[in-house]
């Protein structure tokens, strides 16, 4: 992320402003409130360049722990949301279908909810059928560390995929349509899959 | 304990009050002193045998003891009237007599608060007007500058009746986030610089007065009684050049206490509020008038005006961000 | 030395409208630009196109302190080289003239010549001057260190902005508003708000996460300043990289600091705890939700939004007073403090709008296809204290009061470059300090054989500052000559 400023001029000036130090630069702030992503962002890493996903671990909301530890080996589809989250409502229903289908595939699903309180948490995966964990708001800051940089400011909701050797391999941010992370899911669970 | 917060409270109040008497028996003293001075010395052309007093009266009673100082002090020194002079003396005894009473109108203020005694604006006029007697009987002690203690007890006159009526704030705790040392330092800087900027500007001030009738007529013979009676315009300038020169790195310094309380409070050291903004512009009017002093065709007259404004600068900052513009700072009281 | 005059009357002038109007980024009310252009639909956008919102960030204020500090580079390197080579060289020698120069004295004597200046070089040394000596001269210089002090200032000048720029250019500043109990993770996903700079490195974060144990807020109940606050305490318990839990207690002024990363107390409010269940008696909401405050009694209002409930949405809106109690204008908070904590809702039914995926404020509704909740007629509005319960009408569900918790609002802000900056200043100062109160002057000493076979001594010394050097020195030279004074002849001092 970098300051969006425009222009060569207007660079050249920015930075002898910012050399001066007198003058908080305004890209990226957002407003009180509303930490939710509007413009998306796909990006899916080739496997040369895939970074390693630290562990972490968590409470879930129907009560178990989580350790990210447990599903090494698998791919793992982490979606950051939060029943405060519109966008998020719209891709509810394509996380469930694509966590749905993909579970044959060996790909597991995990939310991470943010900011939010348990119950409504709970009333939200209610609303939409989530059977996937998610791990609580309270326990859930092991996993945004985790995931740290993929995750930008405005972030919910976000998915990232993991790949089966623990490796950050796409990061969709903001909501995702069906195709998209059908796609990705798919691709990825099939890179380590021997016969293809 | 004998005395507790609250008779520390009344007593600081009765000294403030009391201070506030004896500066105006101070003023009127010393504003019967210029109007003698004033009456006794010669104007051009008026009387050839009384423009030989014109300084007396500052030079003899401040006792310079330099003497090459006396022999600047053109033109020739005569005795002034005895009851002018010792009206002056009366004025000089006044002033330091309320500045006892101010002195102790602020320490009391400080055992009631039980802290620092300048956490609002009240208490910053207090100190200010108590600096700026100091920084006037400092200089009176080395300088023929008595002419300026009519100026000085109005201008803290003034100060301290504002703070009275308009700024009263009774003593208490201060909000948390005023609660720092660095703000302790920070304060205690701009004061000391406000109260000897203040004789820079008097000084300043009469300099112009001085340097415009000695145009007018020369400059042994100005025109006006007034600026007649007053220093010579070199003893004007290196009073008001001392005072700048002491009271410079001292605001210096309290803006960059400032900057690094700011980042201890908000996690930014500058940010632009006004009150950072008028801290920066003063400072900046006092460095042009520095750089004017150093330069050829701007020295004196011109230079002087920098001066001027930036004490204008610091005023403003204080009355004027304080009351009509809204800040950070705000919520330093009233 | 007159363009720099100039320059500094410039930006004097410059920065003033930045303090008269609002500013776009300054800390204290973000608000106030927009505030401005609505109540000055006409000048506002005149004022925008010349810069005046902007004005620290503007190129024609940018122009003046590039200008200045060009100009101040200008000026100060070729004055170091000639500092450089003033101080290797020596005092220069005397004028010939020394009976023009300020503190000139002359006298006789019948000491050795070499005696004499001997005599004079040790005084002056002594005294801290550079001091050269000729066969008839004694040459002294002293007060170099105001030249040094001089250019120490306006080279740290360059280097403190450069370290103020560096922080800049590498920091950044954000804000998150957390509740008791709440937990925040140091990653750009959390922050309420985040303004990274141009080089920021956001990969680069510092691992750390908290949680609110606890704020504490205490005032003053009695005396002139009721209500004024005495005491704000924010009990964390953080976690930095893979080290274990500490606990830590933030306050104005007091920063939690995880390697340069800050976290200010800057705010605070009242989350009250609410319990919403639906029609279907399910709890389908349960925890602080954050009311905004409105005033210095901490009115705040806030919005309770629950979108899973059912069979319909439901919503709240209303008021939160920490001491409520009521006027003739009606409710209001009497006190800061939570001494008698109500909340006067509304509630709402229908379509809160999260469908169309549009991101919505969690502290405003979108009323446009909510029905607000009525009871014999008259909108359902019901003042709750705590452990009280808002039923709505025909079993569509219910709102619990549970109990009061603050939130804290933190301003963080990572800014490295500091130890330069730091270092820069104190130089600063003491350069600043030595220029302008160490008196750079020379004195000369120079002695002439006479006719009857002993000398002529003259002395006279020549500041080079506008400051008038020490008013003695020339007398106590003298007397360390053992002048005899009756042979003394003092000339008239120079004119200014």
């Amino acid at each position: 992320m970098t300051s969006r400023r425009r222009g060569g001029a207007r660079a050249a000036a920015a930075l002898v402003v910012a050399t001066m130090g007198l003058v908080g630069l305004s890209a990226c702030t957002t407003d009180p409130g509303t930490p939710t992503a509007t413009d998306g962002v796909v990006e899916v890493i080739a496997p040369q360049d895939r970074q390693q996903v630290k562990p972490f671990t968590g409470e879930l909301l129907d009560g178990g722990d989580f350790d990210s530890a447990s599903l090494a080996g698998k791919v793992v589809v982490y979606n950051v949301w939060g029943s405060w989250c519109a966008p998020c409502r719209t891709e509810a229903p394509v996380l469930k279908r694509v966590s749905e289908e993909t579970r044959d595939l060996g790909v597991r699903f995990v939310g991470i909810n943010v900011r939010d309180n348990d119950a409504a948490a709970r009333a939200f995966e209610d609303s939409y059928g989530i059977e996937y964990p998610s791990i609580t708001t309270d326990t859930s800051s092991d996993a945004v560390l985790a995931f740290g940089p993929a995750l930008p400011p405005s972030a919910v909701p976000s998915t990232l995929v993991v790949d089966t050797e623990g490796r950050l391999a796409a990061r969709i941010v903001g909501p995702t349509d069906y195709s998209t992370l059908s796609t990705i899911v798919t691709e990825t669970a099939a890179e380590s899959d021997p016969d293809q | 304990m004998m005395f507790d917060a609250q008779t520390f409270a009344q007593l600081s109040n009765g000294l403030v009050y009391s201070a506030i008497a004896v500066y105006a028996l101070a003023l009127l003293a010393y504003a019967a002193e210029t109007a003698g001075r004033v009456a006794t010395t010669g104007t051009v052309g008026a009387d050839s045998q009384a423009r030989s007093r014109l300084v007396g009266a500052a030079t003899i009673g401040a006792g310079s003891p330099d003497r090459s100082r006396l022999a600047d002090a053109a033109p020739v020194v005569d005795d002034p009237p005895s009851r002018s002079r010792q009206l002056g003396a009366v004025g000089t005894s006044l002033t330091v007599l309320a500045f006892g009473l101010n002195l102790g109108g602020v320490v009391t203020r400080g055992l009631a608060a039980g802290r620092a005694p300048w956490g609002n604006m009240y208490e910053f006029v207090l100190v200010c007007a108590l600096t700026a007697a100091a920084a006037y009987l400092a200089f009176l002690s080395r300088r023929p500058v008595r002419a300026f203690g009519v100026w000085i007890v109005a201008i803290v006159l003034l100060a301290l009746g504002l703070a009275v009526t308009v700024l009263y704030t009774p003593a208490g705790d201060l909000v948390p986030v005023l609660d720092s040392y660095w703000l302790v330092i920070h304060v205690a800087a701009a004061i000391t610089a406000g109260g000897v900027f203040t004789v820079g500007a008097v000084a300043t001030a009469l300099f112009l007065v001085r340097h415009r009738q000695e145009r007018r007529g020369t400059a042994q013979e100005p025109r006006g009684r007034y600026a007649a009676s007053l220093p010579t315009t070199r003893t004007l300038e290196q009073v008001a050049h001392t005072a700048h020169i002491f009271a410079f790195p001292i605001w210096t310094f309290a803006v960059i206490a400032g900057a690094i309380w700011a980042e201890n409070s908000w996690g930014r050291y500058w940010g632009w509020d006004p009150k950072e903004t008028w801290a920066f512009i003063t400072w900046v009017c006092y460095a042009a008038h520095l750089h004017a002093q150093a330069t050829a065709g701007w020295r004196g007259v011109r230079a002087s005006w920098f001066a001027l404004a930036g004490y204008a600068a610091f005023l403003f900052n204080f009355f004027g961000v304080n009351l009509w513009i809204t800040g950070l700072h705000s919520y330093a009281g009233v | 030395m007159r363009t720099a005059v100039i320059l500094l009357a410039l930006l004097a002038l410059a920065a003033i409208p930045g303090s008269l109007f609002p500013q776009r980024n300054v800390a204290s009310d973000p608000a106030a630009v927009i505030n401005y252009a609505r109540e000055n639909p006409r000048i506002a956008p005149w004022l925008d196109r010349l810069g005046m919102f902007d004005v620290y960030a503007s190129s024609w204020f940018a122009a003046i302190y590039v200008l200045l500090l060009v100009s101040m580079t200008g000026c100060v390197l070729p004055r170091s080289r000639r500092l450089w080579q003033s101080v290797r060289g020596a005092p220069p020698p005397a004028p010939r003239n020394l009976g023009r120069l300020e503190g000139h004295r002359t006298w006789d004597t019948k000491q050795e010549p070499v005696e004499v200046i001997a005599t004079a070089a040790a005084h002056l040394r002594r005294k801290g001057f550079r001091v050269v000596t000729t066969g008839e001269e004694v040459r002294a210089e002293r007060g170099y260190l105001r030249e040094v002090g001089n250019l120490a200032f306006h080279l740290s000048l360059l280097v403190f902005l450069v370290g103020i720029a560096a922080g800049r250019l590498f920091g950044f500043e954000g804000r998150v508003a957390v509740a008791e109990g709440g937990t925040f993770a140091n990653d750009l996903s959390q922050y309420d708000a985040f303004t990274p700079s141009a080089w920021t490195d956001v990969d680069g974060l510092e691992p750390l996460s908290f949680r609110l144990e606890e704020f504490d807020v205490s005032y003053q109940t009695s005396g002139p300043n009721l209500g004024q606050p005495t005491e704000f305490a924010a009990r964390l318990a953080y976690r930095a990289g893979s080290a274990q839990e500490k606990t830590i207690t933030v306050e104005p002024n007091h920063p939690l600091d995880v390697n340069e990363t800050k976290f200010f107390l800057t705010g605070n409010g009242y989350a009250p705890l609410i319990t919403v269940r639906d029609g279907r008696g399910e709890v389908v909401f349960t925890g602080p939700v954050i009311f905004l405050p409105l005033d210095s009694s901490f009115a705040s209002d806030g919005v309770v939004k629950v979108p899973d409930a059912q069979p319909t949405q439901l919503a709240f809106e209303g008021f939160f007073l920490p001491t409520a109690d009521i006027g003739p204008q009606g409710p209001y908070s009497a006190f800061p403090d939570a001494l008698n904590p109500q909340l006067f809702l509304t509630a709402y039914t229908g379509d809160l709008g999260f469908g169309d995926g549009v991101p919505q404020s969690v502290f405003t509704l979108d009323k446009d296809q909510l029905t607000q909740v009525r009871q014999n007629g008259q909108p359902l509005s019901q003042a709750l204290s705590v452990g009280e319960t808002m039923r709505l009408p025909g079993g569509q569900g219910s709102l619990t009061f549970d109990g009061v918790s603050r939130f804290a609002n933190f301003q963080v802000a990572y800014d490295p470059g500091k130890e330069i900056t730091l270092v820069a200043a104190v130089v600063l100062m003491v350069g600043l300090t030595a220029s302008l109160v160490i008196r750079r002057r020379r004195v000369w000493l120079r002695l002439r054989p006479t006719e009857d076979g002993g000398s002529l001594v003259e002395v006279a010394r020549y500041s080079l500052t506008r400051r008038e050097p020490p008013p003695d020195e020339i007398e106590n030279l003298m007397a360390a000559l053992h002048r005899p004074d009756r042979s003394a002849t003092a000339s008239k001092d120079a004119p200014a």
